[in-house]
């Protein structure tokens, strides 16, 4: 039987037009370059010259690697991974990044930026990110739009992503952030914790969450895995300035409410106005106990730092004090610019 | 001679360092070489970093334990050097070159069939680039890369359909 994609019987017009396509691609017959010619003897007659020689080269090679180590670990580059992407409006293979450097990605387009000796950053398509700080002590990109995936390990706070609404702070992490073009944005977050910001507002985001935020605001952090019903209701209580629909809404997410969902109840607590507080307390002391130091009466009453002791119990009971946090934090040292 | 020789004692020879035995093997082998790179990494650098591979196989040629495994080996060292690449190992050198600047016959097309090919999993996205850019047949490639003929088979076969999904995406947008 004729089989042309297998062994190139017969005859495939979709096939033949594909290859017809992808032929400017294909390998060009050429030498193997052998970059390493033996060396000639003629040249190191002289044992002294050839001493002098390797001495002098032995010190370039060691002041060159010192130079490139040094370098390499502040250098910031950008490598296509797929696609004709753009940086400085320039299609691009590779590129040294500088302030203010700017690199679009199309529809299947992905970048990759070797941040230093921090970490990477990948560009996924349809997106705008631009470096607008390069410090060895501190790296921040803006993103316009669309969608990057950090893997970075650094002290806090050096590493930050903004975006036109809010800004990631890196404490050590792994994580997905997005931003539409509609001003609205999300990050999910799989390793570490990443603190994100607004104006005097935060909300830390730790391995196994995420956060929404719009120009209003950002949302409190949520488990990936918690019930859709809880998130929907939760997403809707933030978010609606319906005061009848946020009701019904937290009525709803009350009832769905898990153990691994006290975190999200401990973040809306501190954050719900005084008529929501009474329930999400109560649903919250149901799944994990308050401490004896935290008074349901200072907590309803709104009293600053009346819930700290319960964060810490919160975290152990739900495994997260076991996710690396590196350092004090510090709210918002550098907002805004 | 070299021509009708097996590749197991082409590799055999070229560990006794002959370079014409290497020689032979190299124009056996640079497609799936550069095909491999080429589900890979950025157009621009394929062919710099394929002289790169064939030089790692024939400096470590010595310490292949089984020449008959000879095709398997250089396609690990090809693999193994994409990734390389991306861990700033090999990025480090700056590539000035602009993308796509080497390959002056492309259309838009033509580039979105590679975008389109790129977009496929890995495992389809090889056997296909080897099948339909550097024009290996089927039976070739499960030669070449030690691959089962019914893997190389379901790889174009699976992979021929997401591509043409994936291409009248890119038409429909």
């Amino acid at each position: 039987m004729n089989d042309y994609l297998w062994d190139r019987t017969g005859r495939d017009a979709e096939v033949e037009q594909i290859e017809n396509l992808l032929a400017p691609y294909r390998h060009i017959d050429q030498q193997l370059e052998f970059r390493e010619p033996p060396l000639s003897p003629a040249k190191w007659a002289s044992r002294r010259y050839y001493f002098a020689s390797a001495t002098a080269a032995v010190l370039i090679i060691v002041a060159v690697i010192s130079w490139h180590t040094t370098s390499s670990k502040q250098r910031i580059t950008a490598t296509a991974i797929i696609g004709a992407p753009r940086i400085d409006e320039v299609p691009m293979a590779s590129a040294s990044l500088d302030v203010g450097s700017r690199i679009e990605t199309g529809f299947l387009d992905r970048v990759r930026i070797q941040v230093g000796d921090m970490g990477w950053v990948q560009v996924e398509p349809d997106s705008i990110l631009r470096l607008i700080e390069n410090r060895p002590e501190r790296r921040r990109f803006r993103l316009e739009h669309g969608e990057i995936l950090a893997r970075i390990s650094a002290p806090p706070a050096a590493f930050i992503v903004e975006t036109p609404v809010a800004r990631a702070i890196d404490l050590g992490c792994t994580y997905h952030l997005r931003f539409s073009q509609s001003g609205e944005g999300a990050i999910e977050v799989t390793e570490g914790w990443v603190e994100v910001d607004r104006g005097f507002e935060q909300t830390l985001v730790p391995a196994g969450a995420s956060a929404n935020f719009r120009p209003r605001g950002i949302s409190p952090s949520y488990m990936q895995k918690t019930s859709p019903e809880f998130r929907d209701a939760m997403l809707e209580w933030w978010d609606s300035p319906n005061p009848s629909l946020r009701s019904t809404a937290l009525a709803r997410l009350l009832s769905s409410a898990t153990k691994q969902d006290a975190y999200t109840l401990l973040n809306m607590l501190h954050r719900s106005p005084p008529e929501d507080r009474a329930g999400i307390y109560d649903r919250l002391n149901q799944l994990v106990p308050a401490p004896r130091e935290v008074s349901r009466a200072a907590v309803l009453a709104g009293e600053a730092r009346a819930e700290d002791a319960w964060w810490t119990v919160v975290e152990r009971e739900l495994g997260l004090g076991n996710i690396k946090k590196k350092g004090p934090l510090q709210l918002n040292p550098y907002w805004p610019q | 001679m070299d021509a009708d020789a097996k590749d197991a004692e082409l590799a055999r020879r070229a560990q006794l360092g002959d370079r014409n035995a290497f020689g032979t093997l190299y124009q056996r082998y640079a497609r799936v070489v550069h095909g491999i790179l080429l589900a890979r990494l950025p157009f621009a650098v394929v062919e710099d970093q394929s002289q790169e591979v064939f030089i790692t196989a024939f400096h470590r040629l010595r310490g292949l334990r089984d020449p008959a495994a000879f095709g398997g080996w250089l396609c690990a060292i090809a693999r193994t050097r994409a990734k390389e690449f991306y861990r700033g190992v090999v990025i480090e050198e700056e590539l000035k070159e602009e993308f796509g600047a080497t390959c002056v016959n492309s259309s838009a097309e033509s580039s979105e069939a590679l975008s389109a090919l790129r977009s496929l999993p890995e495992t389809y996205r090889e056997t296909l680039m080897l099948r339909l850019v550097e024009g290996l047949t089927g039976p070739e490639i499960a030669a070449r890369t030690g691959m089962t003929h019914g893997s190389v088979r379901v790889n174009l076969h699976r992979g021929m359909e997401l591509l043409r999904r994936a291409l009248r995406k890119e038409l429909h947008s």
